[in-house]
């Protein structure tokens, strides 16, 4: 974690949106096979020239509800985060946010989770999931949780069961 | 809601743009830039594509759930890919010389054309396997989603190992032409064509091929991917046939053409040349496979011709000393064999052979007549019955006894030369080992006359062998015949012809050393136990005795003579007390067949004595009766012998003479018979009462043979005939100061055959009442015992003497059944016997 604050020795960048984050290609390829694969000498040209441009959402039409391919940065960021430190820390945002707080994390935490399938970095995936559970438990309620389970439904396949599972579970 | 979060934070940067045209999802607009991607990643130009690009793409359509369609159009994409453009490559590369075959198969071309055609096919498909191995690689890297989320779920295949199976459909299964041949059978020619090279020693690029066996390990049969169903093992099985048939024809024409000992070394050149091959050219999980195919052909279907071949077999090598060729073909054995079975049976078969040859020699040279010496001659220069002439001065041995040594010596030789063997070439394997002693074994005691020869071996040593030998070279003789003595079974018989000897030896005293005699005995007693040896005991003790009465009684006739008798000189008396039933003096009965004891008549000793003699007879006996109550003495004459001094006409010195008791007898008539006068025969026997034959055999010592003829015999012949009239011989010149007239009957006279029967027909009754003793003491401790139980039981109980007939058994079980020992149990589920008390 150290590492990712001094940010020494890097030699890989991670570009998504507006964002751009420096990174060492052993941390990140370690925990994730799509980052193996990329910051490989000798295949493909992120590798090569040692950065990668991640596609945001919204660069397609119909962006609006569509998550086809594309990213967030702000998810990206803290996945980025999980990579050094193996958790991640959502930062509350606006005051105008605050009584919807619990209910936005619940969507990044579905976010996060999709990510982590997209991205194939299992150990996000179990931690987003238990983040995502715990936060569902309460206030579930809200109209924002409808909104999460969208997220959630949108992003990930079917096959893809451990996030449908908590919903239901926490529905009934 | 995602909108507004990615908005906070100001202007939004978008990073440059690539290859995307606002595209929709649309799967028919998404599949060209990857199949465009595909086509670059297989001409080798993926480091100019972005990954995040096409994994982006796919993703996106797997999660628009056209996961399928994506697979299956990748999988055409490839069956197509390898098809054409892959295929016609690697077809472009066969050339004539390998297409080109004769109606058998086999191809027109040279070898090294052969070689560099087939050299450039293997690298065409080797650079392909291992190019599409990375392009698939890459290929899955990209389609990862889809292999991980779509694959699992529904059970497909992974792309890799899909792609896989169309490589080896495409390229290896598919026929080159129509209804020709297939890549994957080119490929097995092509390599079993090299590696056929390879064993005739040419050069091959062993590397070339390993790459392609590679290839074919990581191909399966099926998409199913199962871990026995390797492409590899459908070569193998091609391989280790031909193989197989390579190695027998060479196995046979090697038996015809080389040596055992080449065979040997070729073979085992082979074995290893196989196993580097397996590791330098083929796989290891075949090694130990086509070891076996060569074990096989060219060791355990070759093994017994092998060992037969003529002028290199086995039995050359035995005979030549060949140990590094027998440890060869040993080894070469026992990769196919543990127990070495061929070769086991060869040694055996050898050693029989030689054995017989050993007792067969025996025979003949036992049996041979020569000139001078007649059979049955003795060693102490008395001339025999038919009358042999002059003596040679040295002491000859009979024939018969020259035989017995060299059977000994003969058995022992071939026990030490196959021992060498077993310990320099077979490691001292046990079971060959084993098997050679029982053949020794049964050479041993098939040789009728082993337990006689083995008896006099150990006689003539106590007698010459050992003397002037150091402790060392005695030790080892008599260790020489234990190890004879171990293979025998007939103990009994050989316990017979030892106490035969032993007495002779004792009590004429031609044993060099008492103390090895003893020697003997103790370890004879490790060997066979000590019923054998207690007997031979009591013979010693006998002896021991007799010392000590002799001395006894010289110190009591000392005592006695001191006060009267002071006129006449004492004679000096050495006496052997035996006791009856230890000692076995048939063996002092004479060669002609006379057992009868004539000397007693009702008991009584019936020879006549000078009054000297008597008095020292009736001393002794007094003596003795005083010592041991209760105990008779039978004086046996014709054993003793005695010193006498005497004076002749023709020499000036005293002489010392040694005789038989007979031989006194007989000399002393003559010393009070006025000079001039004669006795006849019929008055010498009436004088002495010796019996005729050794009278017979006396006087032809003294007045016949010519260096002791003390008499003169009218008329002068050999032979001793009523009427004969005998007188002192004036004329006698003696050459010696000491001289000793022959003993009849000293040496011990190899058996006639008459003999020998009687001998073994005594063994045999004496057997039958060990066999019955022993049948007895079984049925008594077990009560009752199956018949086959029984028989068993006693042969263990016996084997430490001889091996017992088992018919004789029966019949001993029959007699002890009639004396109601036993009695047979009517209703047991097998025959068996039960004791009656």
């Amino acid at each position: 974690s150290r590492l990712h604050d001094s940010q020494e020795f890097t030699n890989f960048t991670i570009m998504c949106g507006y964002k751009g984050f420096k990174a060492h290609k052993v941390v990140v390829a370690a925990q994730s096979d799509y980052f193996r694969v990329a910051c490989a000498h000798g295949r493909f040209a992120e590798g090569e020239r040692n950065i990668i441009l991640l596609g945001t959402h919204g660069d397609e039409p119909n962006a609006m509800g569509d998550v086809a391919g594309g990213d967030d940065p702000e998810v990206i960021e803290l996945m980025i985060g999980f990579f050094y430190h193996y958790d991640y820390m959502i930062s509350t945002g606006t005051p105008s946010n605050r009584t919807t707080g619990s209910s936005q994390c619940r969507i990044t935490h579905a976010k996060l989770f999709a990510a982590a399938v997209k991205y194939q970095v299992p150990g996000l995936r179990a931690l987003a999931l238990s983040k995502f559970e715990q936060a569902a438990k309460l206030a579930w309620q809200d109209a924002s949780f409808a909104e999460a389970v969208r997220v959630v439904y949108k992003s990930t396949l079917d096959e893809v069961r451990e996030l449908r599972d908590v919903i239901r579970r926490t529905s009934m | 809601m995602m909108a507004t979060m990615s908005r906070r934070g100001g202007a939004k940067i978008r990073p440059p743009r690539r290859g995307l045209q606002g595209a929709d999802v649309d799967f028919d607009t998404t599949w060209p830039i990857l199949e465009g991607a595909f086509k670059e990643i297989h001409t080798k130009n993926a480091s100019a594509l972005s990954f995040e690009e096409l994994y982006r793409n796919a993703y996106k359509i797997v999660l628009k759930k056209k996961g399928e369609e994506l697979y299956n159009k990748v999988a055409r994409f490839e069956e197509q890919w390898l098809g054409s453009t892959v295929r016609t490559e690697i077809v472009r590369t066969l050339t004539p010389p390998l297409t080109l075959t004769d109606g058998a198969g086999r191809t027109l071309a040279t070898s090294s054309e052969r070689r560099t055609a087939g050299e450039k096919f293997l690298k065409s498909l080797k650079h392909a396997w291992e190019d599409y191995q990375v392009c698939m690689g890459m290929l899955t890297d990209v389609l990862m989603y889809m292999d991980r989320v779509y694959c699992t779920d529904h059970r497909q295949p992974s792309i890799f190992a899909k792609s896989m199976g169309l490589f080896r459909d495409q390229i290896l299964r598919t026929p080159v032409q129509p209804a020709s041949t297939t890549l994957l059978d080119v490929l097995t020619r092509i390599v079993l064509d090299q590696i056929q090279m390879d064993r005739d020693g040419e050069a091959i690029d062993q590397f070339l091929i390993k790459s392609n066996v590679y290839m074919l390990e990581g191909l399966y049969e099926s998409d199913l991917e199962v871990e026995d169903e390797k492409l590899y093992l459908r070569f193998e099985k091609v391989f280790l046939d031909q193989s197989a048939n390579f190695y027998r024809d060479e196995g046979e024409r090697m038996l015809k053409e080389s040596d055992a000992g080449s065979y040997c070394r070729h073979a085992k050149k082979r074995i290893d040349e196989e196993n580097d091959r397996c590791r330098s050219t083929l796989s290891e999980s075949t090694s130990a496979k086509i070891q076996a195919v060569v074990e096989g052909e060219l060791i355990r279907h070759k093994m017994k011709g092998l060992i037969e071949m003529e002028n290199s077999g086995v039995a050359f090598m035995v005979d030549n000393d060949k140990f590094h060729e027998l440890s060869l073909v040993f080894d070469l054995e026992a990769r196919v064999d543990p127990r070495k079975s061929e070769l086991t049976r060869a040694m055996q078969r050898l050693v029989t052979e030689m054995g017989t040859d050993i007792n067969n020699a025996a025979l003949t040279t036992s049996e041979a007549t020569p000139q001078r010496e007649a059979a049955g001659d003795d060693e102490d220069g008395k001339p025999a019955e038919e009358g042999a002439k002059q003596k040679l001065p040295a002491k000859p041995l009979s024939q018969q006894t020259v035989a017995a040594l060299k059977w000994v010596e003969e058995i022992l030789r071939l026990k030490d030369r196959f021992d060498k063997i077993c310990t320099t070439s077979f490691s001292s394997d046990q079971t060959v080992s084993s098997a050679i002693n029982r053949s020794m074994a049964d050479v041993v005691n098939t040789f009728s006359r082993g337990s006689e020869y083995i008896s006099l071996f150990i006689d003539d040593n106590m007698k010459r062998g050992i003397r002037d030998k150091t402790e060392a070279e005695i030790d080892s003789t008599l260790e020489k015949a234990i190890m004879v003595l171990r293979y025998l079974s007939d103990k009994d018989l050989f316990e017979t012809y030892y106490k035969k000897h032993l007495c002779k030896r004792l009590l004429l005293k031609k044993s060099v050393s008492i103390d090895v005699e003893k020697q003997m005995i103790s370890r004879m007693k490790i060997e066979l136990g000590n019923s054998f040896t207690l007997k031979l005991e009591a013979m010693f003790k006998d002896m021991t005795l007799s010392e000590e009465l002799s001395n006894g009684f010289r110190a009591h006739i000392a005592g006695v003579m001191d006060g009267a008798h002071n006129n006449s000189k004492p004679v000096d008396l050495s006496i052997r007390v035996l006791t009856s039933m230890t000692w076995p003096l048939e063996a002092f009965r004479g060669a002609s067949g006379e057992d009868r004891d004539e000397n007693s008549l009702g008991g009584r000793d019936i020879t006549l004595y000078p009054p000297e003699i008597e008095r020292l007879k009736s001393g002794f006996e007094r003596f003795y009766a005083q010592k041991y109550s209760g105990r008779k003495l039978t004086w046996y004459n014709n054993m003793g012998d005695a010193d006498l001094r005497a004076r002749f006409p023709r020499s000036t010195r005293i002489h010392d003479v040694n005789c038989s008791t007979y031989a006194m007898l007989i000399l002393l008539l003559f010393n009070d018979l006025p000079a001039g006068e004669s006795l006849s025969l019929e008055e010498i026997e009436a004088r002495t009462n010796i019996p005729r034959g050794d009278l017979a055999r006396n006087l032809q010592s003294l007045a016949v043979a010519p260096k002791t003829r003390f008499l003169v015999k009218e008329p002068m012949s050999r032979d001793i005939n009523s009427g004969d009239r005998f007188k002192f011989n004036d004329d006698f010149k003696p050459s010696f100061i000491k001289i000793k007239v022959g003993v009849v009957s000293a040496g011990n006279k190899v058996e006639n055959d008459r003999e020998r029967k009687e001998t073994e027909k005594k063994n045999n009754d004496s057997r039958g009442f060990v066999i019955e003793a022993a049948v007895v003491r079984i049925m008594k401790q077990r009560k009752q015992l199956p018949h086959a139980q029984l028989l068993t039981e006693t042969i263990t109980q016996l084997s430490h003497q001889f091996k017992p007939d088992v018919n004789m058994i029966k019949k001993r079980i029959e007699g002890l059944i009639e004396r109601e020992y036993l009695e047979r149990m009517e209703d047991a589920p097998v025959p068996s016997y039960k004791y009656l008390a």
